[in-house]
């Protein structure tokens, strides 16, 4: 199973595009994003799945370099299903 | 109190120590001028945005603190761009603040508006477009904290015109300008990997210490020193961290990479073990990256973890606080002596000698000259970008961090003579020595007006060989020596140096340039040094692009 990439952020309008940005710059071919504003409003979250390559440790290493950026990890589908 | 947006523009800049600013008006930053015009900061007024920034550039590389440029909206801020990308290659702190069209006009295509910050999002370590006046003081106060923390880059500021005239009720802070580093300490897993490290050492034959830009940048030239010592272990340097260890100490082999020292490239394809501080191992340091260090053992140690695993794997990655990393692993580790592996490297130096032509014009004699006339001398040496730069690189001797400022990274054509300019503000006490070629000179030439208007004694060395040597090099090695446009047509240096106000020689012999250098040397004013040099001079040694760091091309 692909793993899938969950981040957290503060809630800039610069988020998307420095994310983005770094996708692009590893020609990463999205699958699929969700982009959504968390309970408290002063965050934002998303998460992404991508193509054959999938994400890489060092996608992660470089949005974690992001200023605006709170928290990064891989999730593997098969550890949530094993958490529920 | 209230004050205007540009008003506290200024007052952070000086809340933040900052004494001198390189920028160049425009309309979108009239109200910022209007403020500076009644302040003590020194405003510097380049020629061209681009100088502005390589100064600002120079400033910081130089002096350690962070450099401030200001460029106005669309255009201004546009010619900031490479700049911006220099610095950022490089590891370089600086605070770029540009105007920006009135928040009513964002994104209507208004006269001199560009989205800067879109722009500059893959050369900025992070950046602001301000559109709230009342959040300006702390976005300025941020932007010198993330400019200067950690690894160093530079911050990109966009202000709005409406903003700076905009009115705020400012509260002054007292900024405390060192760094607390009381309160770092050394994550376990670091821990663990000095023990580590240690361990490896303890049984390493041919160990390795390979200092890269962060050593400069952080500021730990002298607790390195003190590692390399106990260990006695051989130390080479990356382009970048040149200056990090005197380079007459008796273990430092020099310059290692694709024009680097055969003892110093030698060092590093026979080692067994490689300790790298604060380098992010780049193309032109390894060559071919899958076989740099398969055979080897690579202790890195480095401020940003995403260097880790980047272009080598790390066997032992130590990240975090490098000054802190190095003290600790220097009170671990046991005295060596390496005896054997001492033996090697000292038959390899005793066989390879820098070789000086001493009747024939060259530039590595120049750099032999120069480096030993400026021996005992303060000195400051700035590149361009090219033949010129490496042969800097490889002919002076280097003996102080923040002495050596060349653009690494980004490799930028054209920053020598700002980046001095900004040097010799930095610096006043020391002499600035710039070297271009006579390509990367006529970039950013025009910033010779500047320098002669800040009366500012930099000597400009142009190795003039009619061409751009560097590209002309490799048309010659790998593409059957067809000149594709890399012959340029004669420019008269001295002449343009005296339509600036500056002075300026043209220099064909060994006796002359001694004379005029001891002249340029005596003069107060920016000084040209023409030196005239045959076409097909190369710069050797070079290991082919991709080739590992044993294979030479054959020249």
């Amino acid at each position: 199973m692909k793993e899938v990439l969950f981040l957290r952020a503060q809630n800039q309008p610069t988020v998307l595009p420095r994310v983005f940005r770094i996708l692009l710059q590893h020609g990463l071919l999205v699958d699929a994003m969700s982009f959504k504003v968390t309970p408290n409003p002063e965050f934002v979250q998303m998460t992404v799945t991508a193509g054959e390559q999938g994400i890489s440790q060092r996608i992660v290493k470089l949005l974690q370099k992001l200023i605006e950026v709170v928290e990064v990890k891989l999730i593997y589908p098969e550890d949530c299903l094993m958490e529920k | 109190m209230k004050v205007t947006g540009a008003q506290a523009i200024v007052n952070c800049l000086l809340e933040q120590g900052v004494d001198t600013i390189f920028g160049y008006p425009g309309g979108a930053v009239i109200p910022l001028y209007d403020a500076l015009y009644d302040s003590p900061l020194k405003c510097v007024l380049p020629v061209h945005e681009q100088g502005a920034i390589h100064a600002a550039d120079g400033y910081a590389r130089a002096s350690g603190r962070t450099g401030v440029c200001i460029a106005t909206s669309g255009p201004g801020a546009a010619n900031i761009v490479t700049g911006l990308a220099t610095a950022y290659m490089d590891s370089v702190p600086i605070v770029a603040i540009t105007g920006q069209v009135s928040t009513s006009q964002l994104g209507r295509d208004a006269f001199q508006e560009i989205d800067i910050v879109s722009v500059t999002l893959a050369m900025t370590k992070h950046s602001f477009l301000v559109t709230d006046v009342k959040k300006l003081p702390e976005i300025i106060r941020s932007a010198f904290a993330i400019a200067a923390a950690g690894r160093p880059g530079p911050v990109l500021i966009d202000i709005p015109s409406n903003i700076q005239t905009a009115e705020l009720d400012y509260l002054s802070e007292t900024v405390s300008i060192e760094c607390d580093k009381s309160d770092l300490s050394l994550a376990p897993e670091v821990l663990n990997g000095i023990l580590r490290s240690k361990e490896v050492l303890k049984t390493a034959n041919r160990p390795v210490l390979l200092v890269g830009g962060g050593v400069v940048g952080s500021n730990i030239s002298q607790t390195v020193q003190a590692f390399a010592e106990k260990l006695a272990i051989p130390v080479v340097s990356t382009l970048m961290g040149l200056g990090s260890l005197p380079s007459s100490h008796s273990q430092f082999l020099g310059l290692t990479g694709m024009h680097g020292h055969v003892p110093a490239n030698k060092v590093i394809a026979l080692a067994d073990t490689i300790i790298a501080i604060g380098t992010r191992f780049s193309d032109r340091t390894t060559g071919d990256r899958t076989r740099y260090g398969s055979d080897k053992t690579i202790i890195h140690i480095e401020i940003d973890p995403a260097e880790i695993d980047k272009n080598i794997p790390a066997h032992i990655p130590l990240v975090g606080d490098l000054g802190l990393i190095v003290s600790r692993i220097t009170k671990e580790v046991e005295g060596q002596s390496y005896s054997e592996w001492w033996e090697t490297i000292r038959n390899w130096q005793n066989n390879y000698e820098l070789d000086y032509n001493l009747e024939e014009m060259t530039a590595p004699w120049v750099m032999h000259f120069v480096s030993s006339r400026m021996k005992d001398e303060s000195a400051v040496f700035v590149t361009d970008v090219g033949q010129n730069q490496l042969w800097a690189a490889q002919h002076l001797n280097i003996y102080h961090p923040r002495s050596w400022l060349t653009s690494g990274g980004c490799g930028t054509m054209g920053f020598g003579l700002p980046a001095a300019l900004g040097a010799q503000m930095a610096v006043p006490e020391k002499r600035v020595v710039h070297i271009a070629g006579d390509g990367g000179f006529k970039m950013t030439g025009m910033e010779l007006f500047t320098a002669v208007n800040e009366k500012l004694p930099i000597i400009s060395i142009v190795l003039n060989n009619q061409s751009l040597g560097m590209v002309r090099q490799w048309q010659q090695l790998f593409y059957n020596a067809r000149y594709s446009s890399t012959y340029l047509p004669e420019f008269d240096f001295v002449a343009f140096a005296r339509s600036c106000g500056a002075e300026g020689a043209a220099v064909n012999t060994q006796q002359e340039f001694k004379l005029i250098f001891e002249e340029a040397l005596k003069n107060k004013k920016p000084f040209v040094i023409v030196v005239n040099i045959h076409r097909e001079d190369m710069v050797t040694p070079m290991i082919a692009p991709g080739a590992t760091l044993d294979d030479y091309v054959k020249v």
